[in-house]
C-alpha cells in the first residue's frame, strides 16, 4: 500500500475521477491521494472540471412542441 | 390482419405506449446531445427527429432490459454522422492538443498564485453559454467522448459501443478532448478578465 508516486498517481487520475480505475488500483491511488496534497489537489481538479461540464453544458429543456412534433411523426410512420 | 398467432408481438399502441414511457422522459437529454454535436437549435431538432423515427422503427426488436439509454445514443450519434458529417465536412484531422502540458489549466490556475476556491470560481464564473461554446469548438471525436462521459454519464464501455471505437480510443479521445477544452475555457477566462495574462 501507498507504494505509487505521484507520476504515477497523477497519470490514473483521469480513470480514477472517472470511476473507471481497476478496484485495486482505486485503492492505491486513494492511499497516496490520503497523504499527498498536491496530487489530492490535481485530483479536486480533475472532479471539480468533471462537474464544470455537466453543469454547464447539461440540462437542456425540450423546445416548446418537440415532443408533441416527435410523437405525431412517430404515430404517422408506419413501422 | 390481428389474429391470435400474432397476438403476442406488440401492437403500435404497445409500442407507442413503450415509446412515451422510456423514450419520452430521455428525450431533453438526447436534444442536448444533438444541439452540441450540430451546433444549432434547427438541425438538432431535426437531427432529433431522425434519431426517434430509427429509433422507433427498431424498437420491436429491441430487447427490454438491456441498456435503451446507450442504444438512443448510439443511433442518436449514427443519424448524426450520416446527415451531417457529409455536410458539414468538418476536417477529420485538426491540429490536435497532443503537445498540450498535461496539466495545462491547473498549472495556469494554479500560477495566478491564488487560494483553491478562488481558483475555482475562475471556472465557475464562466457562463454557460461561453462553456458549451468552448466544448463545441472542440474537433468532433472528442467533443462526442466528452459528452457522453462528462454530460451524460457513461462508462467507457458503453462509449465504446456508441461511437463503435475500442476503449482504448474512447480514453485516449476523452484526455485529448479535455485538454482541448482546457485551453479554449483558459482563453474564454482570458478574454472575459477572469484571468491575468
Amino acid at each position: 500500500m501507498g507504494d505509487m508516486g505521484c507520476r504515477e498517481t497523477k497519470r490514473e487520475l483521469e480513470r480514477y475521477v472517472d470511476g473507471e480505475c481497476l478496484k485495486e488500483l482505486t485503492v492505491e491511488v486513494e492511499a497516496h491521494l490520503a497523504g499527498c496534497t498536491d496530487c489530492h489537489d490535481h485530483a479536486e481538479f480533475k472532479r471539480h472540471m468533471k462537474l464544470l461540464i455537466a453543469t454547464k453544458c447539461g440540462g437542456e429543456a425540450l423546445p416548446e412542441g418537440l415532443a408533441e412534433r416527435i410523437r405525431e411523426r412517430i404515430r404517422s410512420a408506419s413501422p | 390482419m390481428a389474429n391470435a398467432s400474432s397476438a403476442a408481438a406488440p401492437t403500435d399502441q404497445d409500442l407507442l405506449d413503450r415509446f412515451d414511457r422510456d423514450v419520452l422522459p430521455l428525450l431533453p437529454g438526447l436534444y442536448g446531445a444533438a444541439l452540441r454535436m450540430t451546433r444549432n437549435p434547427a438541425d438538432a431538432e431535426d437531427l432529433l427527429q431522425e434519431a426517434t423515427l430509427r429509433a422507433y422503427r427498431g424498437f420491436a426488436s429491441f430487447q427490454e432490459g438491456t441498456n435503451l439509454k446507450a442504444w438512443l445514443y448510439r443511433i442518436l450519434t449514427n443519424s448524426f454522422i450520416n446527415i451531417y458529417r457529409k455536410k458539414q465536412r468538418e476536417p477529420k484531422t485538426v491540429d490536435g492538443p497532443e503537445d498540450l502540458d498535461e496539466w495545462f489549466l491547473f498549472d495556469r490556475l494554479g500560477s495566478q498564485s491564488v487560494a483553491r476556491s478562488a481558483e475555482e470560481d475562475v471556472l465557475d464564473n464562466i457562463p454557460d453559454a461561453d462553456v458549451k461554446a468552448a466544448l463545441e469548438s472542440i474537433p468532433e471525436n472528442f467533443r462526442m467522448a466528452v459528452l457522453l462521459a462528462d454530460v451524460e454519464g457513461f462508462s467507457y464501455r458503453e462509449i465504446a459501443e456508441i461511437t463503435d471505437v475500442p476503449i482504448g480510443t474512447v480514453m485516449s479521445r476523452l484526455h485529448r478532448g479535455r485538454k482541448a477544452l482546457e485551453k479554449a475555457l483558459y482563453g474564454v477566462a482570458k478574454e472575459r478578465g477572469l484571468v491575468d495574462g
